[in-house]
């Protein structure tokens, strides 16, 4: 090699600025295995490369400690090397799925963190991996899915934190200067462990608040939704519907009224048994993140034979999507104005019937097959849902309001006449139907107006008889049973809308569920597991409508659908320190919670409305928040400006070089004496000599706290100049006394 | 407040806030708030390290250019709360009116002095005691209401009077992701005399010397021989002059007093107008002028001349009669630069102070812009010597407007008039001594001798 190109790759590779602290590095390193648990925790990728990548990176923090001071030309050259296949295995990945690259990139992060770790001299380098270490955590945050990643944060906090204090440890004592002697001390180990854990508890107090604070704009979402790998599947002989909790489940009502599995609902079959009685267990089925709060809607029925719903009598249609995502389509249903996107991705967590939910109307499906069967009742899956599977839908979603009101148009059109079917019922049936039904309204009004009568009529319970053989089930609810449960009070709104003449089908589902604050996700159980009607308004399409009473449907505006969850997290905390507190308490702990949260979601819609209406509102609201911080700030630094007097430094100045003169000139003055004792002795000492308005001068600077203005420390000086002259003379001429 | 590390935290989590706003992913928004509030709380620590404290500063009061002071920091914590990795940066004192914030941050090196680093040639460059400028010291804890002492030495300084120049207080908090700094007032004088040098000749003082040349081991002429009369005692007086019969008869002690030999006065001329140039060529130039000053009062005085200093301060002339050297030495310390046009104006009220029969020293800066008005105007004296000092070879490039004459003096007829003794050219680096002991060109009647 020629001697310059020699001298440069030394100067390139010659160790330098090497880090010394171990404490650091053994931060650094616990950070790094924290945020490699995390993302293992998280399924991410395989627990045995999750191990594996742990043991490299523990040995790459101790060999490159060990070789800190070495130029590891050769290691650098492998970890070149083992770099570029990371990149060309992530490339490859991207290339075969590139649907979700999140995995692929938490494998490449992985790599890098693993050979990165072989060659961390430096106090950068170390900080460069507690940085990435950061960016895996957050890998693992993009993937978690519930709230005990919590724990996960926290541990990493606890690592994090001493890092970044034995980092700027070691970096001040770079910087600083090493005193000749010094009077300090150092924490002790018990103090920093204290200091530590205070510095956890509260910045994850902060971190909570600034979390609840953040406001969640739903801007552009990903333009490929989360969904699971690709199944390989041949296309069946046609679609078989499948539930795990009814494995013997006939494709016909049963004679006899249907056996309730309480792990599973019995809503989700090509029949909706009215008579069959029981309570679900509460286990979660599935985690929903959607961008506004919704029902997930699974099956519609059609027919109803006097104790059960049907669905229609048709063979569900095979959609084939080569690549993703499916594209659904409803040909009968018109345009709506009302229209809104909903934007949802399905966790499911146990296993569920072959039923595809979506909130309202999906029209684009992520799924991981390559064919879904639709018919009138939804979308059907070609397997049963099971635990892991994850899929995409963005559906299109009218939320009921006062505006439909005014709607006028009967419903018409062929597809909708199996929706006005009554079978046969009871004269006392129909004649309530014609004494509730308002005949002169528009159809939304003559359907608010039974469920009207519903709610204030029918009280909602789980304990309801069971039906008598031969009993038309509306007619047991109405007249007999006088409480019922969602399947009863859904029925009854379906039949007295197609009474009313309105279109009306019962659709079961999921109720929106729990709403996570942390993971953004619904966390939907069994026994949120619901039925309710949609109706058909003419010029608007199917809406959705809850009869029962103790349920609405879900604000859009809360949950994950609001600018600010401030209010859902409330709540939410609310709910877990209720769950912890004995039951006396929790009723006033909820109820004081959710006034606090009903507040805060009502401080920030008329944040967000006075936006919409009076924009300037708000920002006179930001102003004079910010005005108070500035006026502070103006005034710290009016306070810090040198003020336009002089201060006592400059009388007490004047007075020391003026004694300094007097000194020189033989003059001096005694410890033992004040100022005003001295000037007194000078006038004895040099007839003629006047002081006095110096001397308070001086003595308002330097003892009365008030500075002097410049004309007056300018008057001070030139009159002690004055003086010195005139002592400097007389002592010339011999004229002073005694001296 | 905020720096790069701090910004680097934001736009991380504005990151995490928009990936997740993008993906939906929940968690993402509370890891960027964990990110919010741990720069938050950084935020607040620093602020909170470097409020409620107080410093005090012990040293010697008076000391040489070319000394080394002992400082000794006394840093006293009035919060409530413990403090953490707290810096300590006593500034230079000619900062003392400087309103600049502390930064702490490490000098950028090439990498040909990072590897002459490694190759052991230079050792590690920390900020030393005794650098020029500020230096930064480490309090690793400092408990609430505890106190601290840090004791170091300070080279370089530079002449003046200082009148408490600041400390400052600088934190980057536990965590480094905010920082703070608060400047505290602290009240200490410090009297820095130039440095001078022990001359062994200087020509004018020579040219005027007593016939019976004094050595230069005595410190003053000492008291004469001649009895001039008697007054009454002081303490200090020695008990030999006590005059006993008059004190017998008066009552009270009475002392015999004796004439003193006085020498030739001199008066030492400073210019101080450097009104249009930059503060620090003023500085270094005005500080040579001192040094110069300095080592001819030092001659001059121990050889027993009454010595006068004269410059202007405050556009006004000040005349200080030298009682002892090291009032000189202070009076030279607190020598200032003038402001203003109108020097020439000025130098005629400084000329009005002069003696006629007084030897006069005139160290006068060469601004580029001419004296031979300055020199002119001079009045007519006994002899003059002149010290040019190269005011332009202080600023950056170290370039120089001054011509000195090389080699050939100027003939008798150059001389300006007849009490032109001498003429010395100083620059930035010349040796003082050399400057003053052999002058540049010396007028010795008709015959100059060059150096």
């Amino acid at each position: 090699m020629p001697g310059k190109a020699h001298d440069y790759f030394q100067r390139l590779t010659a160790p330098r600025e090497i880090e010394e602290s171990r404490p650091f590095r053994a931060a650094v390193w616990a950070s790094v295995c924290v945020s490699l648990i995390a993302l293992g925790l998280q399924e991410v990728t395989s627990a045995s490369l999750i191990i594996t990548c742990l043991v490299l990176v523990s040995l790459g923090f101790y060999f490159s400690w060990r070789r800190s001071h070495k130029r590891n030309i050769s290691i650098k050259l492998v970890i070149a090397m083992f770099t570029l296949v990371a990149l060309a295995s992530f490339l490859r990945q991207i290339y075969r799925q590139p649907y979700d690259p999140r995995l692929p990139l938490a494998e490449l992060f992985l790599w890098v963190q693993v050979l990165h770790s072989f060659d961390l001299p430096r106090r950068k380098d170390l900080v460069l991996s507690l940085v990435s270490s950061v960016i895996l955590l957050s890998l693992a945050g993009s993937f978690a899915l519930s709230a005990s990643f919590a724990w996960v944060a926290l541990l990493y906090l606890a690592a994090a934190l001493p890092a970044l204090y034995f980092a700027q440890i070691s970096r001040l004592r770079s910087l600083s200067a090493v005193p000749e002697r010094s009077r300090t001390t150092h924490p002790s180990r018990r103090r920093m462990l204290v200091v530590f854990l205070l510095l956890i508890v509260i910045i994850s107090a902060v971190g909570m608040a600034i979390g609840a604070a953040i406001p969640r704009v739903s801007a552009s979402y990903m333009s490929t939704l989360p969904f699971s790998l690709r199944r390989a599947f041949s296309p069946s002989q046609g679609f078989e519907f499948s539930n795990p909790g009814y494995p013997d489940l006939p494709s016909k009502p049963p004679d006899d009224a249907l056996e309730v599995n309480p792990e599973a609902y019995f809503g989700f079959s090509p029949f909706l048994d009215l008579r069959a009685r029981g309570t679900l267990v509460d286990k979660p089925v599935m985690r929903v993140c959607s961008s506004e709060p919704a029902y997930w809607r699974g099956i519609a029925f059609q027919e109803y034979n006097g104790y059960s719903w049907l669905v229609a009598d048709e063979e569900p249609q095979a959609l084939y999507a080569r690549e993703q995502p499916f594209m659904v389509e409803h040909p009968q249903e018109e345009a709506c104005l009302w229209n809104h996107r909903i934007v949802q991705t399905y966790y499911i967590v146990g296993d569920e019937a072959s039923v595809i939910f979506a909130a309202q109307s999906p029209s684009v499906l992520y799924y991981p097959s390559d064919y879904i069967y639709q018919d009138s009742s939804g979308l059907k899956s070609p397997f049963p849902l099971s635990d892991g599977l994850v899929y995409s839908v963005v559906s299109n979603n009218i939320t009921p309001g006062e505006e439909f009101a005014d709607v006028d148009m009967e419903a018409f059109g062929d597809f909708l006449l199996p929706y006005l079917e009554v079978p046969e019922l009871p004269p006392r049936v129909l004649g309530l139907a014609e004494e509730i039904i308002p005949w002169g309204e528009t159809p939304y009004r003559r359907a608010e107006a039974i469920k009207d009568y519903l709610e204030s009529h029918y009280d909602y319970s789980l304990d309801v008889p069971p039906l008598p053989a031969g009993e038309d089930a509306l007619d047991f609810f109405l007249f007999e049973q006088g409480s019922g449960y969602c399947e009863h009070f859904a029925t009854a709104y379906a039949l007295l809308c197609r009474l009313a003449g309105i279109p009306a089908r019962v659709v079961t589902g999921y109720a929106t569920g729990e709403y996570n604050p942390f993971t953004d996700l619904y966390e939907v159980s069994l026994a949120d597991a619901h039925a309710w009607v949609e109706i058909y308004l003419q010029g608007v399409g199917w809406v959705t409508c809850e009869p029962t009473p103790s349920f609405s449907l879900p604000d859009p505006g809360r949950g994950s659908g609001s600018l600010w969850i401030l209010g859902d997290f409330i709540e939410w905390a609310g709910k877990q320190l209720s769950s912890i507190l004995p039951s006396s308490l929790r009723s006033a702990v909820s109820a004081a919670f959710g006034a606090i949260a009903s507040g805060a979601d009502s401080l920030f819609s008329s944040l967000a409305y006075s936006f919409r209406h009076a924009a300037w509102l708000p920002l006179l609201f930001l102003f004079i928040l910010l005005l108070f911080p500035l006026l502070y700030l103006t005034s710290r630094r009016s306070r810090r400006k040198p003020a336009a007097g002089v201060d006592d430094g400059e009388a007490v100045s004047a007075m020391r070089d003026f004694l300094g003169s007097l000194n020189s000139l033989g003059i001096a003055r005694q410890p033992s004496q004040t100022a005003g004792e001295f000037i007194g002795e000078l006038g004895m000492l040099v007839p003629g000599i006047r002081l006095s308005s110096e001397l308070r001068l001086f003595e308002a600077a330097r003892y009365g706290g008030r500075p002097l203005r410049r004309e007056q420390a300018d008057r001070l000086r030139a009159g002690f100049d004055g003086a010195l002259e005139e002592i400097d003379r007389a002592k010339r001429e011999g004229k002073t006394r005694g001296a | 407040m905020f720096f790069s590390r701090s910004l680097f935290v934001l736009v991380l989590s504005l990151a995490l806030i928009i990936i997740g706003i993008n993906s939906q992913s929940g968690w993402l928004f509370w890891l960027a708030a964990l990110l919010l509030s741990a720069l938050g709380i950084s935020w607040l620590l620093s602020l909170q390290q470097v409020r409620g404290l107080g410093i005090k500063r012990r040293h010697r009061p008076r000391v040489s250019e070319e000394e080394e002071l002992e400082i000794t920091l006394e840093v006293t914590s009035r919060g409530r709360f413990s403090r953490y990795l707290l810096e300590v940066i006593d500034t230079d004192p000619r900062d003392g009116d400087s309103q600049k914030k502390a930064r702490l941050k490490a000098k950028r090196k090439s990498l040909r002095e990072q590897l002459d680093m490694v190759r052991g040639i230079v050792k590690e460059e920390v900020a030393q005691q005794g650098e020029r400028g500020k230096t930064p010291f480490l309090i690793p804890h400092l408990g609430a209401g505890g106190d601290a002492s840090l004791t170091y030495r300070r080279g370089g300084l530079s002449r003046g009077i200082y009148e408490g120049w600041p400390a400052l207080f600088y934190s980057e908090g536990i965590l480094g992701l905010a920082r703070h700094s608060s400047r505290v007032e602290c009240s200490s004088r410090l009297v820095v005399y130039p440095w001078y040098a022990e001359l062994s000749s200087f020509p004018l003082v020579d040219s005027f010397l007593h016939p019976q040349r004094l050595p230069h081991d005595h410190l003053t002429k000492g008291v004469g021989t001649d009895y001039y009369g008697v007054r009454e005692f002081r303490p200090g007086d020695p008990l030999r002059h006590v005059h006993w019969k008059t004190t017998a008869r008066k009552g009270e002690l009475v002392v015999r007093e004796f004439e003193r030999e006085v020498g030739t006065p001199l008066t030492v001329l400073i210019d101080n107008h450097y009104g249009h140039l930059s503060d620090k060529d003023v500085s270094q130039a005005l500080d040579s002028s001192a040094r110069l000053a300095a080592s001819i009062v030092h001659y001059a005085f121990y050889a027993g001349h009454p010595v006068r200093l004269i410059s202007s301060r405050d556009r006004e002339p000040v005349v200080f009669r030298v009682p002892t050297f090291q009032a000189a030495l202070e009076w030279l310390a607190g020598l200032r630069p003038e402001e203003g046009p109108d020097r020439e104006e000025r130098f005629r009220g400084l000329y009005r102070e002069l003696e006629g029969e007084s030897f006069l020293c005139f160290i006068l800066a060469d601004t580029g812009r001419g004296y031979g008005g300055i020199t002119a105007a001079l009045p007519p004296m006994c002899q003059v010597a002149l010290i040019l000092v190269d005011v332009d070879s202080f600023n950056g490039n170290g370039t120089t407007a001054m011509a000195r004459p090389a080699g050939e003096a100027s003939g008798p007829g150059k001389q300006p008039f007849p009490g032109f003794h001498s003429v010395s050219f100083y620059g930035k680096g010349d040796d003082i001594r050399e400057c003053l002991e052999r002058p540049t060109i010396t007028f010795n009647g008709s015959q100059p001798l060059g150096r």
